[in-house]
């Protein structure tokens, strides 16, 4: 085979492959359902890293058992994948029920995929400033990670001044999530354009 | 030998050669001359080419760094795939017009590098958090496609240490079985098999070892340590890579000429595991199906029977030496199968293996000796020596009080070590005339 046609299958090939990456990012951004989703603020430890933000949300940390345990399955391991229920709402999706199969997901929920990252028998509470016992499910959903500007990522991480940041997410028909964009108390700081 | 070292060398001979009239006063400083000034030019244009494609590169890339903030995502995008299809463009350009074959296959493997980082830079682009393992697995890929197109070896060693990342990450990280790999390795043996590539083709050697051994951080397989699955697997894959060595040692191809040296360790290691007395002897007997493990030892069994029969039948031993290493190969499959199919209860296998492990160093020693190969004599005696020394710290240490013990083993340990290593000097010279006395 002639060099240059080899150099040009080859680079056509993996700008093909880099395409697909985008591809399927921008498929789960065009037809996935758009859901609102509450962040916390971060472990004071895992403190803003180069120019991206790190991500925590009101449902990556599920509880399964206790007052605020949520329904479904309760057995887990590391990286197992999960399919957790979820209900929209303006103000913050709510985590329903957590599953091992998607078919186990209510119908009328919408079911997003993600990732066992530990599961714990304790866990924080904020109110009394303890830790009892309560067995918790730390999930990732691979929306966790936000590229700003340089030195804009603290402000979504730990926002000041009473400041709400919230994350328009899409969750589409495989149960995969994409961030649609920013929002700081409610109005759109950030959006996701394809170029 | 580079350049200048060849220059100096013949500068240091030529005035013998002279002497003895094999080249002339003229010819000797024309001979000279030509080289110095060769040298030179070479030197001097392949500094300044060098010089001046790392300041531009790296003028490129902190340039870019610096304003990466203020950039479109086009913009980003549309450097990415430059930068790309430049590395390929400058492997094509070192090929055709300025015959650059050493510097082609740096920019080869420099089109690898890109790839990766264009994977991350499209990842981060467009915020791209997906299953970490897949990404190295698309760079692989993509390493082994260049190898493949432009017959690179650097290529194909990139391609496969990204493989290692990547199946350390899903089989040890995730504990997810990567029977993807299986695919790659095919596909990497091919070029393999086609050309003389020993860095390479010993990488992939590695690659495999490291996936048989990622089988037992699966969970499936109950706690590492503590479950007797790992032990019946961990003889299933010892008696499989002593099948492909045996296929290896009978194979004249480059391929197998140079996997095989990594894959007998990996089997000469395994046997040794097993002459520990108290190895796996602790474990706990699992529950589960015997069926199952009769099934996968029948099966790597044909592999290490197929290999033994191969390497038999092209044998050029004397009929008693073979028949010795037919037998040790019958006694290492037996003590194998034993592992597999009764639970270790007792020390008592490790009395067979220890004799066993002996006798196959001895074999190993001896059939390095007669193929003049001097790997196979050096790994017999690194074995023996190990051997040694770990019986040393399992039986000494019960029988003497500690200043003996110290004393008497130190004083064994100096006297066979020296000892060891003189046998293995003298070998390894009587192997060196023999090379000698067949060239003459």
């Amino acid at each position: 085979m002639n060099l240059w046609l080899k150099i040009g299958l080859l680079a056509a090939a993996q700008l093909a492959a880099l395409a697909a990456m985008i591809a399927d990012k921008q498929w789960t951004l065009n037809t996935g359902t758009q859901v609102v989703l509450q962040t916390e603020p971060v472990d004071p430890r895992s403190l803003f890293m180069g120019d991206y933000a790190r991500l925590n949300y009101a449902i990556s940390r599920l509880r399964l058992d206790g007052d605020e345990g949520i329904g479904g399955d309760k057995e887990f391991a590391r990286h197992d994948a999960v399919w957790v229920a979820l209900r929209p709402d303006p103000a913050g999706a709510r985590a329903v029920s957590v599953h091992r199969e998607r078919a186990a997901v209510p119908p009328g929920l919408l079911a997003l995929k993600g990732e066992v990252l530990y599961v714990s028998d304790y866990d924080w509470d904020r109110v009394t400033s303890k830790s009892i016992k309560r067995r918790t499910l730390q999930v990732r959903y691979g929306i966790e990670q936000y590229y700003v500007q340089e030195g804009t990522g603290r402000q979504i991480e730990r926002p000041q001044g009473g400041e709400k940041v919230s994350i328009l997410a899409a969750v589409d028909a495989r149960g995969k999530a994409g961030i649609v964009g920013v929002l700081l108390d409610g109005q759109m700081k950030y959006r996701e354009t394809l170029f | 030998m580079n350049e200048r070292g060849f220059a100096k060398r013949l500068a240091q001979e030529m005035p013998q050669w002279e002497a003895q009239g094999w080249v002339s006063a003229a010819g000797r400083q024309a001979i000279l001359a030509d080289l110095a000034a060769r040298q030179s030019k070479l030197a001097w244009a392949s500094s300044l080419a060098l010089a001046g494609a790392v300041l531009l590169g790296v003028g490129v890339i902190t340039w870019f760094a610096a304003h990466w903030n203020e950039m479109s995502k086009l913009t980003k995008l549309v450097l990415v795939s430059l930068a790309l299809i430049a590395s390929h463009a400058g492997n094509g350009l070192c090929q055709t017009r300025g015959a650059m074959p050493k510097l082609a296959q740096g920019m080869v493997l420099l089109s690898v590098l890109f790839f990766g980082a264009a994977i991350m830079l499209v990842g981060q682009i467009y915020h791209i958090d997906a299953h970490f393992p897949d990404g190295i697995a698309l760079w692989a890929v993509g390493g082994l496609a260049t190898a493949w197109l432009f017959a690179s070896q650097p290529a194909m060693v990139a391609a496969l240490g990204l493989a290692a990342l990547w199946t350390w990450t899903e089989q040890f990280d995730y504990h997810v079985m990567n029977w993807p790999l299986l695919g790659f390795l095919a596909l990497a043996a091919l070029p393999l098999l086609r050309r003389d590539w020993p860095i390479a083709a010993r990488g992939w050697g590695g690659l495999l070892l490291l996936w048989l051994a990622g089988w037992h951080a699966q969970t499936w397989l109950g706690p590492f340590g503590d479950a007797q699955a790992h032990l019946r697997l961990f003889a299933l894959q010892v008696l499989g890579v002593a099948g492909l060595w045996a296929l290896a040692q009978a194979s004249t191809h480059p391929f197998a000429r140079a996997v095989r040296g990594d894959l007998l360790l990996a089997a000469l290691f395994g046997a040794f595991v097993f002459t520990f007395p108290d190895f796996g002897a602790r474990l706990k007997v699992s529950p589960g199906p015997l069926l199952p493990w009769v099934v996968a030892l029948g099966a790597v069994a044909a592999i290490y029977a197929a290999g033994v029969l191969r390497m038999v039948a092209g044998s050029e031993l004397p009929a008693p030496r073979r028949s010795v290493g037919v037998a040790l190969a019958a006694g290492f499959a037996l003590l194998l199968a034993v592992e597999v199919l009764a639970p270790r209860s007792s020390g008592v296998p490790a009395l067979f293996w220890n004799a066993l492990f002996l006798g196959i160093l001895y074999w190993v020693g001896d059939l390095g000796i007669r193929h003049g190969d001097r790997l196979m004599v050096n790994r017999a005696f690194i074995g023996f020596s190990l051997w040694v020394a770990a019986r040393y710290f399992d039986t000494f240490w019960s029988l003497f009080d500690r200043a003996l013990f110290f004393m008497a083993g130190g004083i064994l340990l100096l006297a066979g070590g020296g000892w060891l290593e003189r046998r293995r000097r003298a070998l390894l010279r009587d192997l060196e005339h023999g090379e000698g006395r067949g060239q003459s």
